[in-house]
């Protein structure tokens, strides 16, 4: 046996005495307690915390806008799709807690808002958990990464619950053995109430800038963000769909929030409204200690794309590939006459919406329905015999064919996807200049200042009637856009009014909309369908309009005010089954 | 010690038989001490003249000038006397019996084997005893039961030293006594005992094949045993089967062949035929293929030659696969290359010939029917249909073919059928010393679709193969044996160009193809440009096919191992040790050429009627772009034994410890390494009862440092029931053996990432803003589980293995698997934890069972000398069913709560097609189809609402019949002989099997039609009752394409998978031509398929999805010649 066990003991020496085989190098992986070992790694994981930014614009499926799931606008492949594309899955209904057709994104990031939003609140929790005691050298950075973080993390809350509805307040990463049965949906409130916390630890923080004044910082997170945040979500608090007394205590928090965010942000004129609105849209903010944009509260950094340009472009223009987002006759009709300042249109006779209540004291003329409006308009649609400049060669004007048989006619049937389907094409955030071939520098203006004085002047109306502040907010809008001011005999309902219409034009396709007549809880007024113009040119070289339905939509119903929570974590949280939002 | 080598370069073949005489003398060396060899080269008359020469010195002087070895013991020769000769020219047998004269030696002539043996003179009393017998000078032929000669026989006699083997004519000589027994011998055959009866010097000895023989041999784990004393599951063919397919791809020739192994062909193209292989089934959610060991080294399987194969075995049990520890789950297949083992030389040159052409292919309908199907689907829409009733007429009538074509892309781009050759030759031999088996094989497969001449490069899809193989066995001296295996394979893929991706081109030219309709003209403008049509204006088939350039992947592939083997009896009897050092390197070279080309679109002026061709986009002419990648491989592995293997009266043992490691490195990655001992234990008591002890003990570096090395241990038994007193002469059951094995093995192929008990953390570009962290971001790809361990199977097997009648053999396997710590995702942990699945680590906690049968019958009857009948049959069952997949549970508004816990893997769920909706009314009424985001309209699917909700919805989802990897699989193998000829077929057939057909091109309506898109639904065919094939078609999306019971369908099938008709020149006529054998045979594959898919435009074999538009599989008539020399 010894000789046999000589034997072995050699064949195992010639094979197995080197250094182990099986401890190989490592190549080089990080654990997260070695990037807050390193300064550089700190700001890195800051950036991941940037991340989860949803792309927002033409970002989702095939170039689309959001826009076109509400009562804004009307998407061309609507009747042509034949994948999967939003607005068409939307539009019929298909939202389930399996299936988000907002979801599909093939040209954007992040668009699973609900799986990128948590992996925010995750890093934003990680990374606030170990700044204290990270390698940052310097206090004063060290505390401003602090505060954008906070913000980030109230920023990636509410985009959460504004489409979910009340989530479990999560301030820290969970541990790996955490047991997730005993989550709860809190009130709306406790949500808010977080998200608030927040922002005013940012507000206090004396190291956060008010505005990003270096090109290389462009688009990181100031206290102006803190402060659109919180004016945005007290407000959405105060509205009729989180509101369910009318407590007007929730209208008065929702004021101050916006009062003090005006008055900080315009202190100095730090912010300010642009003067021009259509090219404000055309142009991205710029990062200097005196810029040129100072109504920029927050923009994504990223152009459009030369390809989703192509996707929203007038038919008769080189590379067009779609219409894409076609506005809808309900946007034109919202615009008041610049004149008088006066809605052209207050309502509908009818549920087809072909039967316009005309305000005759208005000036608005039903056989030229374009003239005189408000000046927003022509900065945001294209409408029939518009001088498109640059169609032909630089400078060169080209009024638009939208009428029947014209180079961009509206198609009913069979439905081309390369022509509008409401008698409009878009024009705001698309730059008529540029060719269909070239991307857009200007990126999503996710808040801008003009949006502070509509959520002020929408809360101070509900929590103290239209007092003079309230008109004063709104003029400053209005009168931006050189339309005059408001009647000063308005109540407060007709002040109400005003305000939604006010949000309806200021905002268009600036993803207001769908998520307002949510709040608002109108969904049944404004989301049943939407119509379009029909317009045949005349011998004598003038219009003939109709209105017509250009789609029925069944996406409604009171469910469709709250997202349903997704069916992957309704499944795995019992709280979530057992509260999933009313209706799925 | 004197070591005289055996080897002798030039004259392998001047010692017939003289293998059989060494392995006899191999077994006097077990049985003696030390003995010397002493090999000569040759004369024909002797000439000598010594005074007292020892004699060993006239050995060599004899052995030297008449070319016999002599073989002697190294003690015995020194107990001679001196030798005084003088000779002249004499004979071999004058100058023996001189130099043996007064000798205490005697010597035994075999002139066959040219070999004399020099033995002590018998002791006193067997020397009396033999005195009573006379001696005979026996001559015996030895035939098989077709009276053909056998050779190789060994022929003993019983209790004493010393025996011949049967020369090529199955002739053997040899000097007995009467009443002495004769045993006649040979692997596969009934051994025979013939007692010497005085009178008779010339016999004939008849050999009986052996069904249940027990000296067969079969290939194990790291090394063979008897198949007799096997106690696991295993199963293995020889070359003979294999070669009966004309496939180009060795795995394919696997497919119903062994009973357990599930092959799936997913592709025909040429050099990329992908082959999955499956033992037992799925047994898991991660890699589920076995492991391939060829020549105990895990090498590729599909390249090799099947002429260089001398059987394939599957290990299928724990028993049998514990030696592989942390890799043996999924089962082994072990390929085995041939050896030389005749000491005839034999040379065989094979070439074969086929026709190929594809098993199914898509089938647009033609213009006139494209052009109504299509407004038709128009019409369905609410739309203003394409063609004008003239348009369609002149569709119709073909009155107008330049503008309005009828234009068959089936014939423009394929062929009808193409060509395959294959040429093999190999030269195998042995004499005492040296083994080998040389092998030089050439394969080149045509492509099936057609390519334009004169171009200057060439795009066609084709495959060329060379093999060699060259293993060498040496016998370096009594105890060492050295063997070097060496084989290399250079494979050249040529293809068209096309962007490198996800799907390879063929992928592309299958789909444009079926996507093209009749109606586009084509394929070329009168000037030679490409035509295509609006839709598919980027992608003209042609084009992609002759105008988009060529790729051509080149693969080398060399493997080398070198083994030594050293018995050590000196030590103890018995004992052996054995090292083995591989090195294998692989290489691949995928070289681009690319190429842009102009597309033109036919445009037909509406006022004047005139055709003219404009350019279709912006692409333009560009001559060719070169490219390229590669790819590269290299593995050693390092394998030490210790082997023992001793009798002792009843008692057999056998004992096996390896040590292993391996080293794999892969393109740039850091190695894949493995490290690990194995070990086995048999015991058998009376060749009836025997118990094994298998243990792999090894570990890889895809585990923390202490968790690395699993124990994974397994024991059977069997007992040869027909080797008991009441059994053992039973004229019906000739064979009985129960077995059974228990065991662990584990699985360490987890899918995708290495490491993954680290985390996975990384520094990133592109941050959010430039400011920050210079511009980088960090990256969370994954969190590391630091208890990541492997997969444990726990098998148990029951076998059952009986022979009747000598003629039938049935062996019946049960198992039962249940298979744990399979990694997986978790499940169950909440989104809102802010790790996405993919990120979260992933955990040992899957469960799978899997249960099945295997049933193999084989009937083997020698009717009479020219008729003889074998028939294989095999069944095999294998069913796996999720435990625990930590999969969240639905609500309860689901129809099924689970998609996986408790189903099979890959199970499909789809809603259920109920019926066709009638018309506006019959929606209205109907549960609301909230499917896919597409309104319902009449002769769209009516789902079944599963829940009762009145939503059909994902809550509907249910399972819909099996996954696409067969629960059962059968094979029937029949091989007929009458006379010289030959007739074999293989019928092979799978159920339990479903594919999705989704809506890619051919299946959905989208660019072209197909036959049962002009059956679809219509009110007006509804109304009539006229039989619906499709539901309503149409331009636009529609609820329609979505996995349901309509698309999902059951692919069973049963082929006719290979026939082979041969026949052998009767030996005579081939001596003619200086032949040992001519054979001439014709074979096919793929003749036949039987299936139930609702369409003829797919194989039910080829996959899924994407899938079922790879290259189609290939149907083959091939003709080869089989010339032995």
């Amino acid at each position: 046996m010894k000789k046999i066990a000589c034997i072995v003991a050699l064949v195992v020496m010639a094979i197995g005495c080197k250094k182990n085989p099986l401890d190989i190098t490592p190549d080089g992986r990080l654990t997260i307690k070695d990037v807050f070992e390193s300064e550089i790694q700190t700001e890195a994981f800051l950036n991941t915390v940037y991340s989860s930014i949803p792309s927002y614009f033409a970002g989702y499926s095939w170039y689309s806008f959001l826009s076109p799931l509400s009562d804004e606008s009307q998407d061309s492949d609507v009747g042509n799709e034949v994948g999967s594309g939003v607005t068409g899955r939307w539009i019929v209904g298909s939202l389930t807690p399996s299936d988000d057709p907002t979801t599909f994104g093939s040209a954007s990031v992040n668009t699973d808002h609900y799986t990128s939003f948590w992996t925010g609140i995750r890093n934003a929790n990680v990374f606030l958990q170990n700044i204290d005691n990270a390698k940052v050298s310097d206090a004063v950075k060290k505390s401003r990464f602090k505060g954008e973080a906070q913000i980030l993390r109230a920023f990636y809350y509410w985009e959460l619950i504004k489409k979910y509805g009340p989530m479990p307040v999560v301030d820290k990463p969970f541990d790996p053995g955490f047991d997730y049965s005993v989550l709860k949906r809190p009130t709306f409130q406790v949500s808010i109430d977080f998200i608030v916390k927040n922002c005013d630890d940012a507000i206090s923080n004396p190291d956060l800038p008010i505005r990003i004044t270096q090109a290389s910082e462009g688009s990181r997170f100031s206290k102006a963000v803190a402060y659109a945040i919180k004016s945005e979500a007290l407000l959405y608090n105060a509205s009729p769909l989180w509101n369910h007394g009318n407590d007007a205590a929730k209208w008065a928090a929702a004021a101050a929030a916006s009062k003090a965010a005006l008055t900080a942000l315009t202190t100095a004129n730090e912010y300010i409204l642009a003067t021009d609105y259509e090219n404000y849209f055309l142009n991205p903010a710029d990062f200097v200690t005196a810029p040129r944009d100072r109504e920029t509260i927050y923009e994504r950094p990223g152009g459009l794309p030369a390809i989703a340009v192509a996707n929203n472009s007038i038919t008769a223009k080189t590379g067009a590939l779609r219409a894409g987002t076609s506005p809808s006759q309900e946007l034109v009709d919202s615009y008041d006459m610049k004149v008088t300042g006066e809605p052209a249109i207050t309502g509908y006779l009818d549920a087809d919406h072909l039967l316009p209540i005309i305000n005759t004291v208005s000036g608005y003329k039903e056989t030229d329905p374009y003239a005189g409006r408000d000046p927003r308009f022509y900065a945001t649609v294209w409408h029939n015999n518009a001088n498109y400049d640059n169609i032909a060669g630089a400078g060169k004007l080209y009024p638009l064919q939208i009428y029947s048989g014209g180079a961009d006619q509206l198609i009913r049937t069979p439905p081309s996807k390369r022509n509008t389907h409401t008698g409009y094409y878009l024009r705001k955030f698309i730059n008529s200049k540029l060719a269909n071939t070239l991307a857009q520098t200007a990126g999503w203006k996710k808040y801008r200042l003009a949006e502070i004085y509509l959520n002020y002047a929408e809360a101070e109306n509900e929590a103290s009637g239209p007092v003079a502040a309230v008109h004063a907010a709104m003029n400053t809008v209005r009168n931006r856009a050189t339309m005059p001011n408001l009647p000063t005999n308005l109540t407060k309902d007709a002040m109400r009014e005003r305000i939604r219409r006010e949000r309806q034009v200021e905002l268009a396709i600036e993803e207001h909309r769908f998520w307002d007549v949510r709040r608002w809880k109108i969904l049944d007024r404004t989301d049943k369908l939407v119509t379009g113009m029909d317009i045949t040119k005349n011998a004598n070289g003038t219009f003939t309009y109709q209105r017509f339905v250009t789609e029925r939509r069944n996406a409604w119903q009171d469910k469709f005010r709250i997202f349903p929570i997704p069916i992957g974590d309704a499944s795995r949280i019992p709280d979530f089954s057992n509260n999933q939002n009313p209706g799925w | 010690m004197k070591i005289y080598t055996f080897f002798k370069p030039g004259q392998p073949n001047r010692t017939l038989n003289k293998f059989l005489l060494v392995m006899k003398m191999i077994l006097f060396f077990l049985t003696s001490a030390i003995l010397q060899v002493n090999a000569s080269s040759y004369a024909q008359k002797i000439s000598l003249n010594r005074t007292n020469a020892p004699l060993d010195e006239i050995i060599n002087e004899i052995r030297e000038q008449s070319g016999y070895d002599f073989f002697y013991n190294l003690q015995l020769i020194k107990k001679a006397r001196p030798v005084t000769i003088n000779v002249k020219d004499a004979s071999l047998d004058e100058v023996l019996i001189k130099c043996f004269d007064n000798q205490p030696l005697i010597y035994v002539l075999t002139t066959e084997n040219k070999a004399i043996v020099i033995k002590e003179k018998l002791q006193p009393v067997i020397a009396k005893v033999s005195d009573n017998f006379a001696e005979i000078d026996l001559r015996g032929k030895v035939v098989d039961e077709k009276g053909e000669p056998l050779p190789g026989v060994s022929v003993k006699i019983k209790n004493k030293a010393g025996g011949v083997g049967t020369n090529i004519n199955g002739n053997f000589k040899l000097i007995v006594e009467t009443g002495d027994v004769l045993v006649f011998s040979f692997v596969g055959f009934k051994t025979v005992e013939y007692v010497v009866a005085s009178g008779r010097n010339d016999i004939t000895i008849s050999m009986a094949e052996d069904l249940a023989n027990l000296d067969e041999v079969v290939v194990v784990a790291y090394g063979t045993q008897k198949k007799a004393t096997v106690t696991g599951a295993i199963a293995s063919i020889q070359t003979k089967e294999i070669k009966q397919s004309p496939a180009a791809n060795l795995a394919v020739t696997l497919a119903g062949r062994l009973p357990g192994l599930t092959a799936i062909q997913r592709s025909g193209e040429p050099g990329a035929d992908v082959t999955n292989l499956y033992i037992r089934g799925q047994g898991t959610t991660n890699a589920q293929s076995p492991i391939v060991l060829v020549d105990g080294i895990e090498r590729e399987l599909t390249y090799i030659d099947p002429n260089e194969i001398e059987s394939v075995t599957i290990l299928k049990d724990a028993s049998s696969t514990a030696i592989f520890g942390v890799r043996g789950a999924n089962g082994v297949i072990l390929v085995t290359t041939k050896r030389g083992s005749s000491e005839i030389p034999e040379i065989n040159f094979t070439s074969e010939s086929s026709a190929q052409s594809f098993t199914r292919l898509i089938t647009p309908v033609n213009s006139y029917e494209f052009a109504t199907t299509r407004n038709l689907a128009q019409i369905n829409d609410g739309l203003t249909p394409t063609y004008s009733a003239a348009e369609i007429e002149h569709y119709r009538t073909q009155d107008d073919p330049l503008r309005y074509p009828d234009t068959d892309w089936r014939d423009i781009l394929t062929k009808k059928y193409s060509l395959q050759q294959r040429y093999n030759l190999n030269v195998s031999g042995a004499s005492k010393a040296v083994k080998y088996f040389v092998n030089v094989g050439q394969l080149s497969q045509g492509s099936q679709f057609k390519n334009e001449e004169n171009l200057a490069y060439d795009p066609s899809y084709n495959l060329k193969r060379y093999n060699f193989r060259s293993n060498i066995d040496i016998q370096l001296n009594k105890t060492l044996k050295a063997y070097l295996n060496v084989s290399g394979t250079l494979e050249k893929q040529n293809g068209p160009f096309y962007p490198p991706g996800s799907s390879p081109s063929s992928f592309f030219v299958i789909a444009y193809m079926a996507a093209q309709g009749a109606t586009t003209p084509g394929p070329l403008t009168p000037d030679g440009q490409v035509l295509t049509n609006t839709i598919l204006a980027t992608a003209p088939p042609y084009g992609i096919l002759n105008r988009s350039g060529y790729q051509r992947l080149n693969r080398t592939n060399i493997t080398a191992s070198y083994i030594m083997d050293q018995s050590l009896d000196f030590l103890t009897k018995g004992l052996s040790v054995k090292a083995m050092a591989s090195f294998d390197t692989r290489s691949g070279n995928i070289f681009y050429a690319s190429k842009g080309f102009e597309r033109y679109i036919m445009v037909i002026d509406p006022v004047t009627q005139n055709v003219s061709y404009k350019l279709g986009n912006g692409i333009l002419e560009t001559p060719l772009a070169i490219s390229g990648s590669n790819s590269y491989s290299s593995l050693y592995n390092l394998q030490g034994f210790v082997n023992y293997n001793r009798t002792f009266n009843k008692h057999a043992v056998t004992g096996l410890i390896l040590f292993q490691q391996q080293s794999n490195i892969i393109d740039v990655q850091l190695p894949f390494n493995y490290l690990g001992v194995a070990s086995r234990l048999t015991y058998g008591f009376n060749n009836k009862y025997f118990a094994e002890f298998n243990a792999g003990y090894n570990g890889s570096e895809q585990f923390r440092k202490g968790n690395r090395y699993g124990f994974f241990p397994a024991v059977s038994g069997a007992w040869l029931v027909s080797n008991e007193k009441f059994l053992e002469n039973n004229k019906v059951i000739t064979n009985l053996k129960v077995r059974g094995s228990y065991g662990e093995v584990g699985n360490d192929r987890l899918s995708g990432a290495r490491f993954q008990y680290l985390d996975n953390i990384a520094i990133a570009a592109s941050g959010y803003s430039a400011s920050l962290g210079n511009g980088q971001r960090i990256n969370i790809a994954s969190l590391g589980n630091p208890d990541l361990r492997w997969e444990v199977a726990k098998k148990t097997n029951v076998g059952l293995e009986l022979g009747i009648l000598n003629s039938f053999n049935l062996v019946v396997d049960v198992f039962n698997e249940k298979r744990d710590n399979i990694l997986r995702n978790q499940g169950t942990v909440p989104v809102l934890n802010g790790l996405p699945l993919g990120v979260l680590p992933k955990l040992n906690f899957g469960v799978v069972e899997n249960k099945g049968y295997e049933i193999e019958l084989n009937f083997r009857k020698v009717f009479n000398k020219n008729f003889s009948l074998l028939t294989k049959l095999n069944l095999n069952h294998a069913r796996n069913k999720q435990l625990f997949a930590d999969e969240p549970l639905l609500p309860a508004d689901y129809a099924y709560q689970y998609r996986q816990t408790g189903y099979q893997i890959g199970a499909p769920f789809g809603l259920i097609v109920d019926r066709y909706f009638t018309d506006v009314a019959d929606i209205s009424k109907s549960p609301k189809q909230n499917v896919g985001g597409h309104e319902s309209r009449p002769g769209d699917f009516k789902y079944k609402d599963l829940n009762n909700d009145g939503f059909v919805d994902a809550r509907d989802y249910a399972p819909i019949g099996y996954s696409n990897i067969p629960e059962n699989q059968f094979g029937g193998a029949f091989n007929l002989t009458f006379k010289n000829f030959d007739l074999s077929a293989l019928v092979q057939g799978v159920s339990h099997v479903y594919q999705y057909f989704n809506q890619l091109y051919g299946t959905w309506e989208g660019f072209n039609y197909v036959k049962r898109h002009t059956q679809s639904w219509t009110a007006e065919r509804a109304l009539n009752g006229t039989e619906i094939k499709y539901p309503r078609i149409t331009t636009q999306g529609s609820p329609n394409n979505l996995p349901n019971t309509f698309f999902i369908v059951d692919a069973s099938y049963i082929r006719l998978k290979n026939v082979e008709f041969g026949y052998s020149l009767p030996t005579n006529l081939s001596r003619k031509i200086g032949s040992k054998g001519v054979r001439i045979y014709a074979n096919g594959l793929n003749l036949f398929t039987w299936d139930k898919l609702p369409t003829e435009d797919f194989d039910p074999e080829v996959g899924s999805s994407r899938d079922n538009l790879a290259y189609p599989m290939l149907r083959m008539y091939n003709v080869g010649v089989n010339v032995k020399f």
